[in-house]
């Protein structure tokens, strides 16, 4: 058959280019999908070269990646290897991070779907698969964007009404009513030189006059520097490089702290600094303290015992546990944490991460604390996933059955 | 580019193609949501108490009435002052050092013993450091670990607790029991470690004073003894009662 034979009301009988597609018809009344689908930027951007390299990619990043966190530290590795940067493999061969090859695939997954996927029920299982997909990458997304990662550390008969972060820094103010503390704090990202920032609870502002991620403190002061209100006689900071592990990093931070109608005060604080700046604002006695983040809980854990388990006639451990009771909203319930065996509890999981036992001293637990928006996200897109291919074989299997139901008894 | 292409794709992406404008909108939007946050947070927490409390004990910050606000877990310095007197005896060679740091009791720098006595200064002299903390400063072996950090060591709790109970202990002038910590022997993974630490830990229920020499391999190892000299002849007297 001919090209000028063919009948428009025949859309079997037109002719296909390369990849199966009939040529548009100008006197036809074309989809947007359809004309998405053959534009070249479109042809482009579904490639399936790129696809096949991001999933390199993909495989050699986990693989060096892994081996980088054996020596760096798993923040480092998560940093350079997994996030929107590019890392030079072997000290010169580029790639880029996995989250620039997951959005590429994402974006791919996305413009597949909306201009080649077709709209028929007997495309249902195929629909359901690639929307688990996309959940799947969503939800790695989420966790990347809202997940947060902290330490809780108890001795036996201590109680634990915040998390701390790893790594992450925050500047804060708080005042002490009673057992509690109202909390006024900017995070280190706030914390760039030459910024101001409004203390707005005493109703003054700070100006940032230096940042340092990492950094060594001297009682001795800078030469013709200035003189610097610190709770523990620090004169002088000094920018070290970052540690490879970050938890090892001790920020500094020194800002000018304004006031209306009193006079500027130059204040420096240490990272590494226990005990909190005592300082009168706005006529009132506030704390302030350049600390590891904190995030509170809306519950308390208090650590009744720590249990280290030994195999027998060895010191080997066998397992640690620890035993605490939760307390929410006046009501008290004993809990176990074990390895592997995390609480879960208001959106927070905690593992049994660590311990500490020093002679005389009270034992000492610590827990990894993970809240995770999209933490059930991998379980549902690989249910989803599961689902969508089952439909889609029986949608198939069940026409093929048909078929071979008929030749049988029409031979 | 193309004109035509630009028209087309122009056109292509501005059709009623709902999808086509909430991809490009969704990675925007992702984008902000990633974008640096600078608005102060506030929340009230519950102050927390340590066991000990050992941080609030005398000094400047005693009149806090505990204001809490010490990180859960951290194992840095208490820097809060303890009532207790530390003095020591000197190794030849030693040369106190005038900048410390603000958790230093005591600054020198260990020269060669062939130095001694010479006038010359070795710029690659073992740093020595004598820090005094009030209770257990965050425990022995978080601030073990931290030692380890600084020279790229790392160890597993279980590794943790067998070099422990293998160090070698020593009593000081005064009576106190102490601990050496001797990193010497070990490599970092990728053995590219260049500096070692060798020390002491003397901690009891009211304080914890550590000795830290740190420096090339071969230097810290000529220090030894010198280091094991001067925990011995440290004198700790106090807490008053």
């Amino acid at each position: 058959m001919s090209d000028s034979a063919a009948s428009p009301s025949s859309p079997a009988s037109r002719p296909r280019d390369q990849r199966g597609y009939a040529p548009v018809d100008p006197g036809r009344n074309v989809s947007w999908r359809q004309k998405a689908a053959r534009h070249p930027v479109t042809k482009a951007v579904l490639h399936p070269l790129i696809t096949l390299v991001s999933l390199l990619i993909l495989f050699a990043l986990i693989f060096f990646g892994t081996l980088y966190q054996a020596d760096h530290g798993l923040f480092e590795a998560q940093k350079l290897y997994f996030g929107y940067g590019f890392v030079l493999i072997g000290g010169f061969f580029p790639l880029p991070g996995a989250s620039i090859a997951l959005w590429v695939l994402s974006i791919q997954l996305a413009v597949m779907m909306a201009v080649h996927l077709q709209v028929r029920w007997n495309r249902l299982g195929l629909w359901i698969v690639h929307l688990g997909i996309m959940a799947l990458l969503v939800g790695g997304f989420v966790t990347q964007m809202m997940a947060v990662e902290s330490q809780l550390t108890l001795a036996e008969g201590e109680t634990g009404h915040f998390t701390t972060s790893y790594h992450e820094h925050e500047l804060a103010f708080w005042e002490s009513h009673g057992d509690s503390n109202r909390v006024f704090a900017y995070d280190e990202s706030a914390l760039k030189p030459g910024r101001e920032l409004e203390v707005t609870p005493y109703h003054a502002r700070i100006k940032v006059r230096s940042y340092y991620p990492n950094s060594d403190a001297f009682t001795t002061k800078a030469t013709n520097g200035p003189t610097y209100i610190n709770g523990s006689g620090i004169g002088m900071l000094e920018q070290r490089k970052p540690e490879k592990e970050v938890t090892q990093n001790a920020p500094g931070v020194i800002f000018t702290l304004s006031e209306q109608g009193k006079p500027d005060r130059e204040v420096l604080l240490y990272g590494q600094e226990l005990n909190p700046l005592n300082i009168a604002l706005d006529g009132k006695r506030v704390f302030a303290q350049l600390r590891l983040k904190h995030y509170p809980l809306d519950f308390s854990l208090h650590l009744t015992d720590f249990v280290k388990n030994v195999h027998p006639g060895t010191d080997i451990p066998s397992s640690f546990e620890s035993y605490a009771d939760l307390s929410e909203g006046g009501t008290s319930r004993p809990i176990k944490v074990w390895m592997n065996n995390p609480l879960r509890h208001a959106g927070y999981t905690f593992f049994q991460a660590s311990y500490a036992q020093a002679q005389g001293m009270a034992e000492k637990s610590t827990f990894a604390v993970v809240t995770n928006p999209g933490r059930v996200m991998p379980y549902v897109s690989s249910l989803v996933v599961f689902g969508g291919l089952l439909l889609h074989f029986l949608i198939k299997l069940i026409p093929f059955i048909r078929r071979e139901s008929a030749k049988t008894s029409n031979p | 580019m193309n004109p035509f292409l630009f028209r087309s794709t122009f056109r292509v992406f501005t059709a009623k193609s709902p999808f086509l404008v909430a991809v490009p909108l969704a990675i925007a939007s992702m984008c902000l949501l990633g974008c640096e946050d600078t608005r102060p947070r506030t929340y009230s927490e519950v102050a927390f108490k340590p066991l000990a409390a050992p941080a609030m004990a005398g000094g400047p910050m005693g009149a806090m009435g505990g204001p809490g606000g010490m990180g859960a877990g951290m194992p840095g310095m208490n820097t809060s002052p303890v009532d207790i007197k530390v003095t020591w005896k000197l190794p030849e060679g030693w040369v106190i050092k005038d900048s410390a740091s603000a958790m230093r009791i005591g600054s020198f720098a260990a020269q060669d013993p062939s130095l001694a006595n010479t006038g010359e200064l070795d710029p690659n002299a073992v740093d020595v450091s004598v820090v005094q903390l009030a209770g257990d400063a965050g425990g022995l072996e978080a601030n073990i670990n931290r030692w380890m950090g600084q020279v790229g060591l790392k160890m597993n709790p279980e590794e943790m607790a067998e070099f422990i109970k293998a160090a070698a202990h020593f009593r000081t002038a005064t009576g106190q029991e102490g601990m050496y910590v001797d990193l010497t022997d070990k490599l970092s993974g990728d053995m590219t470690q260049s500096k070692t630490i060798y020390g002491a830990v003397v901690q009891t229920a009211d304080y914890t004073v550590f000795v830290k020499a740190m420096g090339e391999h071969a230097k810290v190892a000529v220090q030894k003894p010198m280091v094991q000299a001067f925990c011995k002849s440290l004198k700790i007297e106090g807490p008053k009662s």
